[in-house]
C-alpha cells in the first residue's frame, strides 16, 4: 500500500514537472500567436494608408518621379509583394489559431480545477492530444511540420526585412499629410518591435519542432504495447523499462 | 470534441488518469471524456481486459479504478512526454 503510494506521489511529480513545461510551451505560442496578430493587423492599417497617400497623390515615391509610368509600374509591384506577404501572415494566423485555442482551453480548464482531487492535472492529457492532432494533420498531408515551420520563419524573416527596405524608401519620398506621415512611423516602429518579437519566439519553436516530432510515434508506440498485454501478462511497462 | 477524431492513446490514458485517485462509474467517465456510450463501454472493456483497470461493485453500482500496472502505463505515458517536451 506504502510503495503504490510512494509511486502515486511519483507519478503527480512527473504530472507537475509537465503541467509546468506544458505552460512554457503554451506560453510561447500564446506570445508568438500575439506578435503574429499585432503584426498582421498593424501591417494591414499600414498598407490602407499606404494605398489612401499614393491615390490620393499626397506621397509621391521617388521612383515615379524619375521614370514616370515605369517608376508606378515597380512601385505596384512592390506594394502588391508587401501585399502577399501580409496575406501569408494571415494564413499563419489561420493554422495556429486551431492549435493555441484548444490548446488554450485544455490548460486553462485543468487550472480551474486544480485543487480538487479528481482531476488534478487533467488537462496534460486533452493538450497533448491537442498537439498531437496538429502534428498528424500535417502529416498526413504530406508535408513535414518541421518544414512548415522552418518556411514560416523564412518568411517572416523576409517580410521583415522587405517592410524595412519599403519604408526606408517611403522616408525618401514627398509627403504633403505630415500626420498621416506621422501615423506611417509610428506604426513602422510598432510593427518592427512585433516582428523582432515574433522572430524570437520563431526561433524558439522552431528549436523544439524536431523534438517534438519524435515523441508522437513514441506515444503510438505506447498504445501498441498496450495492445499487445495480455491479462496475464500485463507488466509490459515494469520499472526496469522505464528510461 | 467529436470521439471519433481522437487518438487510442489519448483516449486510454484519460480513462486511466480519470479512475486513478477514486473509483468511478461509466456514467460519470462518459460525462467526462465526452465520449459515445458504445465507444467508453469498449475502452473500459479493453483496458478491464488488460488488467489495466478493475471493475468494483459498490451498491449496485460498478465503478472502475486503476490498477497498479494500469498505474504503471500512466507513468510510462508521462515519463515518455516529459522527455519531449523539455524547454527553458
Amino acid at each position: 500500500m506504502e510503495k503504490s503510494e510512494n509511486e502515486k506521489n511519483g507519478l503527480i511529480q512527473s504530472q507537475k514537472s509537465l503541467y509546468i513545461k506544458l505552460r512554457r510551451v503554451n506560453q510561447l505560442f500564446k506570445y508568438h500567436f500575439s506578435s503574429l496578430i499585432l503584426l498582421f493587423l498593424f501591417a494591414l492599417v499600414f498598407m490602407i494608408l499606404w494605398t489612401y497617400l499614393l491615390i490620393t497623390g499626397q506621397i509621391i515615391m521617388t521612383l515615379s518621379q524619375r521614370y514616370g509610368l515605369f517608376g508606378i509600374i515597380v512601385d505596384t509591384i512592390m506594394t502588391v509583394i508587401l501585399l502577399i506577404l501580409i496575406i501569408q501572415i494571415g494564413y499563419q494566423i489561420n493554422i495556429l489559431s486551431l492549435f493555441v485555442f484548444k490548446g488554450n482551453r485544455s490548460l486553462k480548464q485543468a487550472k480551474g480545477k486544480e485543487e480538487t482531487k479528481a482531476a488534478l492535472y487533467k488537462g496534460i492529457i486533452p493538450y497533448i492530444a491537442n498537439f498531437y492532432t496538429f502534428f498528424n494533420r500535417y502529416a498526413k498531408e504530406k508535408t513535414n511540420l518541421s518544414k512548415i515551420v522552418k518556411t514560416f520563419f523564412f518568411l517572416n524573416f523576409f517580410s521583415g526585412f522587405y517592410g524595412i527596405f519599403l519604408i526606408t524608401r517611403l522616408l525618401g519620398a514627398e509627403v504633403t499629410n505630415a500626420l498621416l506621415f506621422f501615423c506611417l512611423s509610428m506604426l513602422f516602429l510598432a510593427m518592427v518591435g512585433f516582428w523582432l518579437m515574433n522572430l524570437g519566439t520563431s526561433i524558439k519553436i522552431r528549436n523544439e519542432v524536431d523534438k517534438w516530432e519524435k515523441l508522437f510515434p513514441k506515444l503510438e508506440e505506447w498504445a501498441q504495447n498496450i495492445e499487445q498485454i495480455s491479462s496475464k501478462n500485463s507488466n509490459l511497462f515494469n520499472k526496469e523499462e522505464l528510461p | 470534441m467529436s470521439s471519433s477524431r481522437r487518438s487510442k492513446f489519448e483516449i486510454w490514458a484519460e480513462v486511466l488518469e480519470l479512475c486513478l485517485r477514486e473509483k468511478r462509474t461509466q456514467t460519470w467517465l462518459l460525462r467526462e471524456t465526452r465520449l459515445k456510450t458504445s465507444a467508453i463501454k469498449e475502452t473500459l472493456q479493453f483496458l478491464l481486459s488488460r488488467n489495466l483497470i478493475e471493475k468494483f461493485n459498490e451498491d449496485d453500482v460498478t465503478k472502475y479504478s486503476t490498477t497498479h500496472h494500469g498505474e504503471e502505463a500512466l507513468k510510462r505515458f508521462y515519463t515518455l512526454v516529459n522527455e519531449y517536451f523539455d524547454i527553458y
